[in-house]
């Protein structure tokens, strides 16, 4: 048995059974454009038209066409024992039907993932539009503004600030779009053994000034070494501590506990801000997705959690969002530890279970 | 320099509020600054400014329903500002009242120009046709309804004329064309652009030394023309 399908070059043929015979590529070129023209029942030999008997390596090889209503879309090759023309139909429709599922299958997706990419880019633009033009303005109005003869030191000096913040912040855009990109084409962790303190202390570092007006109080129990993508895990931390920058109340305190345990090292960062709505929980991780509250005040990009959950995903490793009983959001941030002989994980992006 | 005009800026991004009001104050220009469009309406009622500029990207409410609520109370010009590619927002806005606009990012000379065209709108009449306008290199005397450039009278037809006089006596400020096909064919056509199209291709035939690259009468891409005088 084979079944023999046209591809633009020649003939895709998958065989199967004891005997497998070489087939002729005209030869099934010549037998489909028989079928194609023809569609009838010959009573003399009980068989449809479109049916062709040939001898193949000294074997008898019956070709049938494979149909979709009525248009031929392969053949089906049969030799070996005897089977009925009418069973051999059969077959072949029901084949026909299975291939004719699956193109279609295969084309929806192709589809499904054309649509999402487009959504993703035009998401994209939306997202860096508003967070370039700002910046930009700021900064190309405040170094004219510098170069003003009647300038007070004061001013002057405020003037500066407000370019080094900017520029700051057109930094930490960039810094998401490499991120992003980096998960796109797939990241590995890389694992080496590093005291959770370290992480955090790391992780702060690469927040910088975005936190400066919040109390962080950290406390790691047990301090234990552990192994694990240190650089991954603390810009996962970093993107989840700017998360809770972003939305907790200046002056208030976020908490960030650590413990190291059998299952890895878990981090749970606690704010003091309005919690999660519970129609969001469920989308907080999405790309671009923004709470009400940030849209509102045209901050974020939706990148930092998409982002943190990827890294963190890429060494195995989990992060999700809930909130605290006495209020403020509540993240947890789980990585296992990494076997010394294990193979590098799979770049993934999936969601937790 | 018209100084201590007051202006009323309306951005909710701190960093916005942080460069563009002291350059404005650099100006000679008294500036209020809100970050709302609640706050922009109270100040609008409190300090009676001489201009707002209003970022159509507000938190509370929308842009353009900020400029429709300016106007029911209030003739004070006003410079939007808005993000390129949003440019439906900003010719409704043109069409809902604002004065002008400027996109983001945009530089200080720009937005400074805008703002002093807008504020000229208000202390000329725009509506007197008497008197005679002069444009680096043309003249329109709207009395004699004549023109000339260079030395040269050219020829315009009734039609050139008034579009002429229309975008001069509003000089170096956008008009959206729905504004311009109202304003010179009525009502009925403003959906039809083709007519402006044509007509502008003719009128700068005549004044424009190089009419595929004009010098005074600039389109303004998706939102309509303006005549620039080279005056301000």
């Amino acid at each position: 048995m084979a079944i023999a399908l046209p591809n633009p070059s020649g003939w895709d043929i998958t065989s199967a059974g004891a005997l497998t015979v070489a087939l002729d590529h005209r030869l099934l070129s010549s037998a489909l454009a028989a079928a194609q023209t023809t569609l009838e029942f010959d009573a003399a030999s009980r068989t449809y038209t479109g049916h062709r008997e040939e001898d193949v390596d000294g074997r008898r090889v019956r070709l049938v066409p494979l149909r979709v209503g009525t248009r031929p879309i392969g053949l089906l090759a049969a030799s070996g024992r005897p089977v009925e023309a009418g069973t051999l139909d059969a077959l072949g429709g029901v084949v026909a039907l299975a291939i004719e599922r699956t193109a279609l299958l295969q084309e929806r997706k192709a589809a499904e993932r054309t649509r999402q990419s487009d959504e993703l880019k035009s998401a994209l633009l939306a997202s860096i539009g508003h967070d370039l033009r700002t910046p930009l303005t700021a900064i190309r109005v405040a170094a004219a503004n510098l170069q003003e003869e009647g300038l007070t030191a004061t001013d002057r000096d405020e003037q500066g600030e407000l370019i080094q913040s900017e520029v700051a912040r057109l930094a930490r855009l960039f810094q998401n779009l490499m991120d992003m990109a980096r998960l796109d084409t797939g990241v590995t962790g890389e694992a080496r053994r590093v005291h959770p303190s370290e992480v955090i202390a790391a992780a702060r570092d690469q927040v910088g000034p975005a936190l400066q007006h919040h109390r962080l109080d950290v406390a790691v129990e047990p301090d234990l070494p552990v192994r694990l993508d240190p650089r991954l895990t603390a810009s996962a931390l970093a993107h989840v501590l700017e998360n809770a920058a972003q939305y907790a109340p200046e002056g208030s305190t976020v908490d960030v506990r650590a413990s190291v345990s059998d299952e890895g090292l878990r981090v749970v960062v606690r704010d003091r801000g309005p919690g999660i709505p519970p129609a969001e929980l469920r989308h907080v991780f999405d790309r671009f997705f923004r709470g009400d509250a940030a849209r509102a005040r045209n901050s974020g990009t939706g990148m930092g959690l998409w982002i943190a959950r990827g890294f963190l995903a890429a060494q195995g490793g989990r992060l999700w969002a809930g909130n605290a009983a006495d209020g403020g959001a509540e993240f947890t941030l789980v990585v296992p530890t990494a076997d010394d002989a294990a193979a590098p994980f799979a770049p993934v992006h999936d969601p937790p279970a | 320099m018209s100084t201590s005009a007051r202006i009323l800026l309306v951005d909710d991004e701190p960093a916005i509020q942080r460069a563009v009001a002291p350059l404005l104050r650099s100006r000679g220009y008294d500036v209020e600054v809100a970050g709302t469009a609640a706050d922009a309406l109270r100040l609008l009622a409190q300090a009676a400014p001489d201009l707002i500029v209003l970022d159509l990207g507000l938190p509370d409410i929308e842009g353009t329903e900020v400029c429709r609520r300016i106007r029911q109370t209030s003739k004070v010009p006003i410079v939007v500002l808005s993000a390129r590619g949003a440019e439906e927002d900003k010719v409704q806005a043109l069409d809902l009242g604002a004065d002008d606009y400027v996109t983001k990012p945009f530089g200080p000379a720009e937005l400074l120009a805008r703002i002093r065209v807008a504020l000229r709108r208000v202390a000329s009449d725009p509506t007197a046709v008497a008197g005679v306008f002069d444009a680096s290199g043309l003249t329109i005397d709207y009395d004699r309804r004549r023109v000339v450039r260079d030395g040269l009278e050219l020829r315009l037809t009734p039609k050139e004329f008034e579009l002429l006089s229309l975008l001069t006596r509003q000089h170096d400020r956008v008009l959206t064309h729905r504004a311009i096909l109202k304003a010179i064919w009525g009502a009925n056509a403003v959906d039809q652009p083709e007519h402006l199209w044509t007509l502008v291709a003719q009128l700068r035939r005549k004044i424009e030394p190089d009419p595929t690259n004009p010098r005074y009468l600039v389109s303004e891409p998706w939102v309509g023309y303006r005549f620039v005088s080279g005056q301000t």
